[in-house]
Order: C-alpha cells, then sequence, then structure tokens
C-alpha cells in the first residue's frame, strides 16, 4: 500500500443559482461553513477552484475562501483544486500562497491547471498559446520564490526575496490536474503529484502508467470525483442540482471560443446519474468507491494519496448540501478507512 | 439590507476608532517567526472586535525581510473570518501593483465573504523595488491607481470592465452592495489629495504631527464637492510601558524612513516634527502612547481636529498599537485598554466638551 491516505471536499466553487448580490454571498459564506463542518466531520481536508466572468459566480479568487476557512479550523487541510496558474504573475502567486500557508500554519496544497477558456486568456492579457510555457514557468518560480532565493519575472522584472516565507520547508506540494497524455506526462515530470478529474477507471489506469514512467518515489496520487449522499431517495433530491454542474462543464468542453458559454446554464433534468457521478446512500456510496481506493492505494510509492469529492451543488438547499457533507464524514470515510487498516 | 449605505458611514457626527499597523512584522526571519507573527495579527484583530473599535487595517508592502504582509486580501479574508463586528481595511493597499482584473476579483470576492464589511485605502506606492519586480513602471503609478478605482468601481455596478487591448468582462460575483466598497485615498503630497477629493469616497491622512496634518485635512474638505467624504487619521501609538514598546515603534520607524529615502519621497522636516526619547531610542514627538490617560491627552487635540472639520462625514482615527519585538500578550493588553479605556475617555471628553460649548450658546 502507497503513503498516507487522505479524503478531501473538493469542488468548492460558490456558484449562486440565485444571482443576486446577497445571492452570492450566501453562497460564497456556505462554502466556508461547509468547510467548517467537514473538518468535525472527519475530513482532511478542502478545495476550491477558479474560473471567471461566469453569471452564476464561480469562484474567482480561490486562495481567499481558504483563508477564512483556515482561520476557523485547526488541522484541516486547505488546497486549491484547479487554481489556473497561467493567469497569474508567479511572483504575486508565490506571495498569496506563501502568506496562506504561514497564516495556516502549513496547511496549503496548490493544485494547478491549465484552464481552457479562451476568454480568460484574453482578459489576463495571456495568449492561449503561451499557457504551457507559463505554467512550467510559475512552478519554477513558486519553488524557487519558497526556497528563499531571488526570482524575476521574465525579461523585465527586477529580482526580488519575497517574504514572509511559506511555513513548510519548501513550500506547499503542487499538485497538477490533467487529462491528456502530455499533461499527465508533464505532472509526473514537474508537478509533486498528479489529481485525476472525473474519469472512468480505466482511463485512470492507463493514466497511472504514464505516469510510472517518470514520477518520482515521493509522488502524490489523487482522484477526483463526482458524488452525492443523502439516506434516501439520493438521485430524487441530487439530481436537478447535479444535472446543472453536468451540463455546465458539458458545455464549456463543447464550445471553448462561444461568447455564450459563460452564461448561466438551462436547467434541464438529466434522467439518471452520467457514469461517472457516484450518488446513494452512504452504503452504496462506499460500495462504489472501494475500487477507487484500492488502485489509489496500490500504485507504488510513498506519496500521499487524496481522494477528493465534490459533495455539494448549487441550488441544493444548505441542510441537504450539509447532510450529504455529514454522510460522507461520518460514515462512508469510516467505512472505506476500514478497508485498507 | 444591501441598499443601506456601507457601516463607515454609520455615525459620522463622532470620531470613532480602528486599529491598523496589522503587518506581521517580525524580529525574527524564520519560517516559524513568519507563520507565528501572521497568526498573531489575526488575534489582534480579534482583540480589537469587542472592546470598542470600529475598523481592523491590513496593509501591504513586498520582499521586506521583516515579513511585512504583501498579500492584504488573503490576510483580511482570514480576519473577516474572525471578527464579525468589525469593518475590515486597508491602510494602505497599492493596487497598481496588480493586474486591475485580478485585483477587482480579490476585493469582490472578500466584499462577498465579509458581507460588505470591507473599506479600501489605497495608495500610489512608492519603493522602487516593488514597481520593478512586477514589471512595472513607477512614473505610472498615479494613472495605475486611477485604473484600479475605475475597474472596482465598474464591477461593483456589475458593469464590464473595459480595458486597452483586451476584450470587455463582467466580474462575477460582484459587491456585496450597489455602491461597492468604499474607497480612500492615501497621500502626502498636494496632488495626492487632489485626487482624493476627486475620485475618492474620502481621505486618509499619514502619521505625521497635528499641524501639517491638520492643514492636509483641511486643505481635503476644501477641495471635495460633497460634504460627507470620509476623513481617517493616523497614529502611532502604544498602551503600557513606554521602555516596552521603543525598539518596536524604532524599527518600524526606521524602515518606513528608509524606504521613503530610497525612493526620494522623503519628507520636508516639516512634516517630520519632533522626537521623544524614551528607553535610549527615540521615537517621533506624536506617538500616542503610556497610560490611557496619556494616550487620552495626546490623542484629544487631534479628535477635536477631526469634529472641527465640517459636513455630515466620517472622522475616524486609526491606531497602530502592536509592534515586533513586543511579547504578545502585551501587544493584546495595549488593544484592549485603547478599546476598553482610551476610547470611552475620549469619547467622555469630547461630549463634556460639546455640552458645554452648546450650554454657553444657549446663554
Amino acid at each position: 500500500m502507497g503513503g498516507l491516505f487522505t479524503f478531501g471536499l473538493g469542488g468548492l466553487t460558490g456558484q449562486a443559482i440565485n444571482q443576486s448580490r446577497s445571492g452570492y454571498s450566501s453562497s460564497l459564506r456556505a462554502l466556508v461553513e461547509l468547510s467548517v463542518a467537514a473538518e468535525e466531520y472527519g475530513f482532511d481536508s478542502v478545495w476550491t477552484s477558479e474560473h471567471h466572468f461566469v453569471d452564476d459566480g464561480y469562484l474567482p479568487s480561490p486562495l481567499l475562501p481558504l483563508a477564512a476557512i483556515a482561520a476557523r479550523t485547526e488541522r484541516l487541510g486547505i488546497g486549491t483544486q484547479v487554481l489556473l496558474a497561467p493567469l497569474y504573475p508567479p511572483v504575486k502567486l508565490a506571495e498569496d500562497v506563501a502568506v496562506l500557508d504561514a497564516l495556516s500554519d502549513g496547511r496549503v496544497t496548490l493544485g494547478l491547471g491549465l484552464g481552457y477558456h479562451e476568454r480568460e486568456y484574453h482578459a489576463f492579457g495571456v495568449p492561449a498559446g503561451h499557457r504551457i510555457g507559463r505554467l512550467s514557468q510559475c512552478i519554477e518560480v513558486l519553488r524557487t520564490a519558497w526556497s528563499g532565493a531571488p526570482v524575476a519575472i521574465g525579461k523585465e522584472g527586477e529580482p526580488a526575496i519575497i517574504r514572509p516565507l511559506p511555513k513548510q520547508a519548501q513550500g506547499p506540494d503542487i499538485l497538477l490536474g490533467a487529462i491528456a497524455e502530455s499533461g499527465v506526462r508533464r505532472a509526473g515530470r514537474i508537478g509533486d503529484g498528479y489529481v485525476a478529474p472525473m474519469m472512468s477507471l480505466g482511463g485512470f489506469a492507463r493514466r497511472l502508467a504514464w505516469l510510472e514512467e517518470s514520477a518520482r518515489p515521493d509522488f502524490s496520487l489523487g482522484v477526483y470525483m463526482h458524488v452525492f449522499v443523502s439516506s434516501t431517495d439520493a438521485w430524487a433530491r441530487g439530481r436537478s442540482a447535479i444535472s446543472y454542474v453536468e451540463q455546465q462543464y458539458e458545455t464549456w468542453q463543447k464550445a471553448h471560443s462561444d461568447f455564450d458559454q459563460f452564461r448561466t446554464v438551462e436547467r434541464a433534468d438529466l434522467t439518471e446519474p452520467p457514469a461517472h457521478v457516484i450518488c446513494g446512500n452512504p452504503d452504496e456510496v462506499a460500495e462504489r468507491l472501494k475500487p477507487w481506493v484500492e488502485a489509489l492505494a496500490g500504485w507504488p510509492g510513498g506519496g500521499r494519496r487524496y481522494m477528493i469529492t465534490r459533495l455539494t451543488y448549487p441550488g441544493l438547499p444548505t441542510d441537504i448540501a450539509m447532510e450529504s457533507v455529514r454522510l460522507f464524514g461520518s460514515e462512508v470515510i469510516p467505512a472505506l478507512r476500514a478497508g485498507f487498516a | 439590507m444591501n441598499s443601506e449605505r456601507h457601516p463607515f458611514w454609520a455615525d459620522p457626527g463622532i470620531v470613532t476608532f480602528g486599529l491598523t499597523g496589522l503587518t506581521a512584522q517580525t524580529m525574527g526571519q524564520s519560517r516559524e517567526h513568519y507563520s507565528q507573527e501572521i497568526a498573531l495579527s489575526i488575534d489582534y484583530a480579534e482583540a480589537a472586535n469587542d472592546v470598542g473599535f470600529n475598523t481592523v487595517w491590513s496593509t501591504e508592502h513586498h520582499f521586506s525581510d521583516d515579513g511585512y504582509m504583501p498579500s492584504p486580501w488573503v490576510h483580511l479574508s482570514a480576519i473577516a473570518a474572525r471578527v464579525p463586528g468589525l469593518i475590515i481595511a486597508t491602510s494602505v493597499a497599492v493596487p497598481g501593483l496588480s493586474d486591475p482584473v485580478r485585483l477587482t476579483e480579490d476585493i469582490m470576492v472578500l466584499d462577498q465573504l465579509s458581507q460588505g464589511r470591507l473599506l479600501l485605502g489605497f495608495g500610489v506606492g512608492y519603493r522602487r523595488i516593488e514597481f520593478a519586480a512586477f514589471g512595472l513602471e513607477r512614473s505610472k503609478r498615479a494613472m495605475l491607481l486611477t485604473e484600479a478605482v475605475e475597474a472596482i468601481r465598474s464591477a461593483s455596478a456589475h458593469s464590464p470592465i473595459e480595458r486597452n487591448g483586451r476584450p470587455p468582462v463582467v466580474i462575477t460575483p460582484p459587491s456585496y452592495r450597489p455602491g461597492g466598497p468604499p474607497i480612500l485615498l492615501g497621500a502626502f503630497a498636494r496632488s495626492g489629495i487632489d485626487r482624493a477629493a476627486a475620485i475618492g469616497d474620502g481621505y486618509l491622512g499619514p502619521d505625521i504631527p497635528l499641524e501639517p496634518l491638520t492643514r492636509r485635512l483641511d486643505w481635503f474638505a476644501s477641495q471635495a464637492g460633497t460634504e460627507d467624504k470620509a476623513i481617517v487619521a493616523c497614529r502611532s501609538g502604544f498602551v503600557g510601558e513606554k521602555s516596552v514598546a521603543t525598539t518596536g515603534i524604532r524599527h518600524v520607524q526606521r524602515l518606513y524612513a528608509r524606504w521613503l529615502r530610497d525612493s526620494g519621497d522623503e519628507l520636508p522636516a516639516t512634516d517630520i516634527g519632533s522626537t521623544e526619547t524614551a528607553g535610549g531610542e527615540s521615537v517621533p514627538g506624536h506617538t500616542v502612547w503610556g497610560e490611557p490617560e496619556d494616550v487620552c491627552d495626546q490623542l484629544l487635540p487631534l479628535a477635536r481636529a477631526l469634529i472641527a472639520i465640517p459636513g455630515r462625514r466620517p472622522r475616524h482615527i486609526g491606531v497602530r498599537l502592536t509592534y515586533p519585538g513586543i511579547e504578545p500578550a502585551l501587544n493584546i493588553r495595549s488593544i484592549e485598554r485603547f478599546g476598553r479605556e482610551v476610547i470611552p475617555m475620549i469619547r467622555s471628553r469630547l461630549e463634556s466638551n460639546t455640552n458645554h460649548e452648546g450650554a454657553n450658546n444657549g446663554d
């Protein structure tokens, strides 16, 4: 079995179905409250994601709610699931993450991604064709800055030594998300770990094979899944909210360059859960997640193992969202842990 | 509820108080020191929550060995979560150092997380290394500040932000209130004060002696088109044994003086004023420190000067009360005693003053 196995509450995006000013505020504050509760219910970590200019308020600043969560929790790991690295000036990002790591007493993990929306690159003045180069450069700057050495931004920047330093000796671990083979191999080469976003077990196994060639012995490995837990009628209760998220991602991935991609999607309910969404009572969910736990735990190497699950969806009433988090934490996690104790 | 004015405007007639200078500076320079000091800065904000302060203020400088806070929005997100009753603010953040879209998104998210408790204090910035490291031209700093203010106002109205060469974008979420977080501008020079009067919701006066400060506040009030623009004055102080605080106050003062000197923005001697010596070190003569009675006596002339400026505007005194190198418990005590003892003392002295004058007028 591999290294330390951890469970994370992921997909924290602050999206609002009620798109009034106070609706956005409620969704963001609910994100913080769910995370504070997640610590109590037995989760090891919480994870935010980033997108920009979306009608539903999809979180554009993934570090800020993590700071609020850190201030109200004791041991909970805080991470970005996907922070869109090419969109950031690396020195500024190095500072912000260092401050977050210092203020949380070293609890940060930084998940990075390339992004894919043309409009996001345009708005930040980043040519989409430079995104891979910018990701690699960003990681280099982060690691150099966090070691305490001077860093410079490209040609135009004067070298500077960032302070404060992060609490963790070499700075937070950097995990990379990717689906394509080149991206997965890149994660093996330049990341401290890889997180596989929403795929089949077979697809995951193929990616593990790509990683085995390049990844270091202490490389970390994670999976991200969409899950919804309810003691009864899980699909009936979660369907409409889960459909919203599924259709939004589908729209985005189908039409990158369409101006309307940032409109809130119409809610047309799916008739049954998609194959990659696990929906059920705690026993059913644990049963279906078991092979994933085995795949993660069975991979060689000593790095961390992350099972990150989204458990809440925009528009779910707060009590139902909280119940999904509570049931996963207090019933599914112990059941899965017992499986490899 | 969202349409109400920002809580900073709740009591325009009276002087309110804030805790400034949550810089997280440390005398030690290890990862452990930086981490502890940031955690302490959040504890200091929390200490101010229930003792009479209205505001707590983070700040921004970069690349300082002592860990001076470079990330006010991350810092305030943590602080806001622990001080539910207070306005959270910056004195000052330097918006020109960040991309306006990213900066505005951070500000909107923080404003929403804190349910509209954010108050922005901005400066143009002055340290050469800060502009150079971010690949920016310091000579354009006034323009960069103005652009940031425009971006924040557009986003608050949920209107598109237009920038040359880039497609317009609508930042979502917008601010908690349609008016957005108010924007105060800090400035030493006449041109900066004029900018605050023209485009700011208020003026953040610098930590300089009363006479040159009053001149600036008066000028601001005379130039501001409306009578509701806020005036804020800043002071360094400490409630407790002066000898405990001298080294910390000196560290902070020397650092600012060196930064200003290196930038060619040194203050004229008339704006620096006298110094006071305690424990073998000298600190500026307008430092407000000692026992609560002393601090009250030192602050009263400033409080009266703020009251004397006409208009229905917020009048606020921000006091730095914590310093690196001081036992944390003594920094916390300095905050608590200022809130519980100094603030009521100043209020009652101002009130008796007003009543007295009222009686005279009645005659």
